[in-house]
């Protein structure tokens, strides 16, 4: 089973995503924030994990930063979450290594296929 | 209670009533002051305790409204695959949960407008339709005929987000509301449901709105895809001043050059906030044919408005008002106005900016601090 960790707010869509992606075969867990995530990461190697850059304690920025660093989870790809739409900053995301975003409000079926497709990207290099 | 204040009042009474008259006054201030206390502190407890327990409520009815969605609604990618048998069987399941309790029936048709507001694609119309079949519409519609505004602005706004046109009478009668900010939700949803006649605000409001009310509506009519964009020029001659310039932003927003002349017109308007929008407006549809009459204006303009022509003018960046700007920029004690004509001259293309930039050789220390925080 596919370990996802989402970094995001408690929101009525964010238990939505979780039961779809459990359905799906995913096994999900949640941060709900920076802090949070932080500490999920020192102890469990995820397939993928989904940042929101608006997130409370760390910023989104930063908690991509430590999880690049962390040793279990420095290969895990990351695809973010935002609600902003700046050109600049996507560049910028993604330039730091982020595999690919997402934006708010999202497709269900989209963010789930695009999940899919990263997890299967990094089984197949490891 | 009241009796026991009534009672206790009466104790204080025969307690005191050997004191002079003015103690006995305050003895019975002080217990009715006392019973008040403990009747609020009750009431905050009361309300605290039933907050608290409707608070749990919704939680239990949104997962369990999320889990029957799951389960049997959103296993389809859109509303045409679900075959209608199967869509009544499920319509009749969310019912029996809907029926449960009001909690139920609030929680639902929350859960199915924020999921209808915060996720996009083929859900879209799985969500719009049970929301109808299941009749959730009666708790917009007591959302908007509440007697609290920010009830009556949250049913505006799910009016919206379903796109539920027969909540649209409603809609029409609270453009008429006491409050400005129903008014503003009510104009916002006639235009991103693209009713026919959903400008008409712009001349029929009669208070002043908001910067921020001029935000959320300037938005709306910009996010709104297909609109039917009038000719703003038409609802400039109004006497509500913020519209007027909501008017100016959108002829801005739209490129309606068409309103140049006009705009011209109103630069000697004895309002100075609505000239400075206009001089921005003029400078952000680069009209070329207005430097000159902006350049005119400039002496007998306030500072904060000679800053905007200098800014306008380096939007505009033809090269023929550089002179003028440089000028400005040279003489200015005012920050803002130093700042504005440097960002002027920064505005320009590269070949003319660099012409003048090698002129100012001998410049004081602050201009060339400015130039340089743009370089």
């Amino acid at each position: 089973m596919k370990k996802v960790l989402i970094v995001d707010v408690e929101s009525l869509v964010n238990r939505f995503l979780e039961a779809r992606l459990k359905r799906e075969g995913f096994s999900v867990v949640f941060a709900t924030d920076g802090q949070q995530a932080l500490i999920l990461i020192q102890d469990q190697k995820y397939d993928l994990i989904l940042v929101d850059l608006m997130i409370p304690n760390v910023a989104g920025r930063e908690l991509i930063m430590e999880i690049q660093r962390n040793p279990l989870n420095s290969q895990t790809p990351i695809m973010v979450l935002t609600s902003l739409s700046s050109d600049e900053l996507i560049v910028d995301v993604l330039a730091s290594g982020v595999k690919d975003y997402i934006m708010k409000p999202f497709s269900v079926n989209v963010i789930v296929a695009k999940l899919k497709q990263l997890t299967e990207l990094s089984m197949d290099i490891n | 209670m009241i009796l026991n204040a009534l009672s206790s009042d009466t104790l204080c009474a025969s307690l005191f009533s050997n004191y002079p008259e003015i103690i006995r006054v305050a003895a019975f201030v002080a217990s009715f002051t006392f019973i008040l206390i403990i009747l609020t502190l009750i009431g905050i407890f009361y309300h605290r305790v039933k907050h608290g327990k409707m608070v749990r409520l919704s939680t239990l009815a949104e997962g369990e409204i999320i889990e029957e969605l799951n389960d049997h609604l959103f296993l389809f990618d859109s509303v045409t695959d679900i075959p209608e048998a199967d869509m009544n069987a499920i319509v009749d399941k969310l019912t029996v949960l809907k029926n449960k309790n009001d909690v139920f029936g609030q929680s639902m048709a929350d859960v199915l407008i924020h999921l209808q507001t915060n996720l996009t694609g083929s859900f879209d119309n799985i969500i719009s339709s049970t929301f109808s079949r299941l009749k959730l519409r009666k708790f917009t519609l007591n959302r908007l005929r509440s007697s609290f505004w920010f009830l009556r602005t949250k049913g505006l706004n799910e009016v919206h987000e379903m796109q539920d046109g027969h909540a649209l009478p409603v809609v029409y009668e609270l453009v008429n509301d006491r409050n400005p900010d129903v008014r503003v939700a009510a104009y916002t949803v006639l235009i991103k449901m693209k009713t026919r006649y959903c400008f008409d605000f712009l001349s029929n409001e009669k208070e002043e709105l908001s910067e921020w009310h001029l935000i959320v509506l300037g938005d709306a009519v910009t996010a709104t895809e297909n609109a039917d964009i009038p000719d703003f020029k038409n609802y400039l001659t109004g006497t509500n001043k913020s519209l007027i310039i909501l008017s100016v932003r959108l002829i801005v927003a739209y490129l309606q050059f068409n309103a140049i002349p006009k705009l011209l017109l109103m630069l000697d308007n004895e309002d100075e906030q609505l000239r400075n929008q206009i001089i921005i407006a003029l400078g952000k549809l680069a009209a070329g044919n207005v430097e000159e009459r902006l350049i005119g204006k400039y002496d007998e303009e306030t500072d904060r408005n000679k800053s905007a022509i200098l800014f306008s003018l380096g939007q505009i960046g033809s090269g023929k008002s550089l002179n003028f700007i440089v000028e400005k920029f040279l003489e200015a004690g005012d920050f803002a106005i130093m700042k504005s004509a440097a960002s002027a001259i920064f505005a320009h293309p590269g070949d003319l900016k660099d012409q003048i930039l090698q002129s100012l050789t001998t410049v004081r220390e602050d201009h060339l601090a400015m130039l340089r925080s743009f370089s």
